[in-house]
């Protein structure tokens, strides 16, 4: 079951009686039905390749790719698919597979910024920077599986068939991929005190 | 049970519904072990803060630059010589012929001005705009009053890439930038400082919007209305040749072809009230494809009414003073001086 921001996004777009006839007009090329009807899930996917790739030129990239391979796919795309899992499979791909074209992970002159825990539980609140520091510890594909997990709430199952591998595997990445978090997390937190 | 099982369960626990007897087990360590409780909670935290991350805004035209992409992956793809490509050949020279001879598809043409208008201003480096604002009341537009011996009130706004200085007739001069917002404020009658400590974002949105008045109405418009576009026949503004296009907003869905995409939400039914017409109609350089003047008009007891006329300039040497916090600050002071 995906979260609500997928289901808000897909209240969005699908309105039952035009939803047919939207991606027709699309698969077809018309370029204002594909804004129609791709445009809603910018936000999502670019949150997405962001966290995925940590650089906002690349995220945006890979966003625009994202949405190239849809337009030249949408005739093949079956019409009682989800859209939405559809898009965020092709965003996967896209920056499971892009080169890393921008260096570094997260830009120097915000990761010297100081990144703090406060000291009430309360106020523990982690900035961009944090997030992006965090998220530089996992690979690529272990940033997949976290964020398409916890971040859009899709289940193992789901997760398994947008990467094409077994339920397995795919709760063993999540425990490794939490592990390093983790230990990250705590690493943090003792930094924190000591600064 | 050991701590590596431990991790294992509740990792295990987040995507999976635990057993009677493996839920019991994990309880019972993480009760008795702080190191794994601390685990958990900074991994809670880390995925809290992931979750309540806002989503970052991005470029404003990627969906639209993949459509065009995809447009001319077609044209290139498709055969360069022999007959076919003679009739595509044939067929865009009718295009070029059809527009040139001024029986354009009105809509599509409008469309393609609009990116082109977005395009320039996305890549200009400083504004500056004059408006004149009517001040309507509902009272006045009722009685048919609006305008009459009204002195319109003026605004001057700079814009550069990192911060806006602007003035009007009421509020006197004020100056945002990457330190704050300084001002002079009527209720306490003195300069005021406003920080913006880590809300450089907004600014940053402010100064894109201001640059882009299209962008700015995408954003602006109440969640459920529709932007549409008419395009008008090209005229003269000042001596120069100008297109003319309106986006209009209200609650009425687009035909085909006049939709203009919104940052909002769109088909969803504003509450009765919340979406009154509105329309801004722009007169655009042929040349440079930057607006040069605009106007705002809203529908107000079933009748159109100036708000606002503005006059754009892209592009000049900004004035440094408007851009020095304490000319500003002298600026306002000596404002305020005049006003009281």
């Amino acid at each position: 079951m995906k979260n609500l921001r997928a289901m808000r996004i897909t209240l969005q777009v699908e309105e039952p009686e035009e939803h047919t006839t939207l991606l027709e007009r699309a698969a077809s090329g018309e370029a204002s039905a594909l804004e129609r009807l791709l445009s809603p899930y910018k936000f999502a996917l670019y949150a997405l390749c962001r966290n995925m790739l940590g650089h906002a030129e690349d995220a945006e990239d890979a966003v625009q790719e994202t949405y190239l391979r849809a337009i030249r796919a949408l005739p093949k795309f079956r019409q009682d698919a989800d859209l939405y899992s559809w898009l965020f499979r092709i965003a996967v791909n896209v920056c499971l597979n892009g080169k890393r074209t921008r260096g570094k992970t997260v830009p120097l002159e915000m990761a010297t910024e100081r990144a703090t825990f406060h000291a009430s539980p309360e106020a523990e609140t982690l900035t961009r920077v944090e997030i992006d520091q965090a998220l530089s510890v996992l690979s690529r594909r272990q940033r997949a599986v976290f964020l398409l997990r916890e971040r859009e709430g899709w289940s193992v199952p789901e997760i398994a068939a947008a990467l094409r591998c077994t339920h397995r595997r795919i709760n063993n990445e999540l425990y490794q991929t939490r592990r390093a978090l983790q230990a990250w997390a705590l690493a943090h937190a003792e930094k924190g005190k000591e600064g | 049970m050991k701590c590596h099982r431990a991790v294992w369960l509740a990792s295990y626990g987040r995507d999976h519904t635990l057993s009677e007897q493996e839920r019991a087990a994990l309880e019972a360590h993480l009760g008795s072990c702080p190191a794994c409780r601390q685990r958990q909670a900074a991994y809670s935290r880390l995925v809290n803060a992931l979750s309540a991350q806002q989503e970052p805004e991005p470029a404003a035209d990627l969906l639209q630059k993949a459509i065009r992409q995809a447009q001319e992956t077609v044209v290139e793809s498709s055969p360069a010589n022999g007959r076919t490509a003679q009739r595509v050949r044939l067929a865009l020279a009718l295009v070029v012929l059809v527009v040139l001879v001024g029986t354009r598809l009105p809509q599509a043409f409008g469309q393609s001005v609009l990116q082109k208008m977005e395009a320039a201003v996305g890549q200009a480096r400083t504004m500056h705009v004059v408006s004149w604002e009517f001040l309507m009341t509902e009272e006045e537009a009722r009685n048919h009053t609006w305008h009459d011996g009204k002195t319109p009130v003026r605004t001057e706004t700079w814009v550069t890439h990192d911060a806006i200085s602007g003035r009007d007739d009421l509020m006197g001069p004020y100056l945002w930038n990457a330190t704050g917002y300084l001002h002079y404020d009527p209720t306490e009658r003195k300069m005021k400082y406003l920080q913006f400590a880590g809300r450089e974002v907004s600014l940053k949105d402010t100064i894109e919007r201001s640059f882009n008045p299209v962008a700015e109405m995408k954003s602006a418009v109440t969640p459920g209305t529709y932007l549409s576009l008419h395009n008008f026949a090209d005229a003269v503004w000042q001596g120069r040749k100008v297109h003319k296009l309106q986006i209009a907003s209200g609650p009425d869905k687009p035909k085909a072809g006049e939709e203009v995409p919104t940052t909002q939400e769109p088909g969803r039914t504003p509450p009765p009230g919340a979406a009154p017409r509105m329309r801004r109609t722009f007169w655009i350089d042929r040349e440079t494809n930057l607006p040069v003047h605009a106007e705002y008009e809203k529908e107000i007891q079933g009748r159109w009414v100036v708000q606002t006329r503005s006059d754009y300039d892209y592009n000049l040497q900004t004035p440094a003073r408007l851009f020095d916090p304490e000319a500003i600050r002298k600026d306002a002071e000596a404002h305020a001086a005049r006003r009281h």
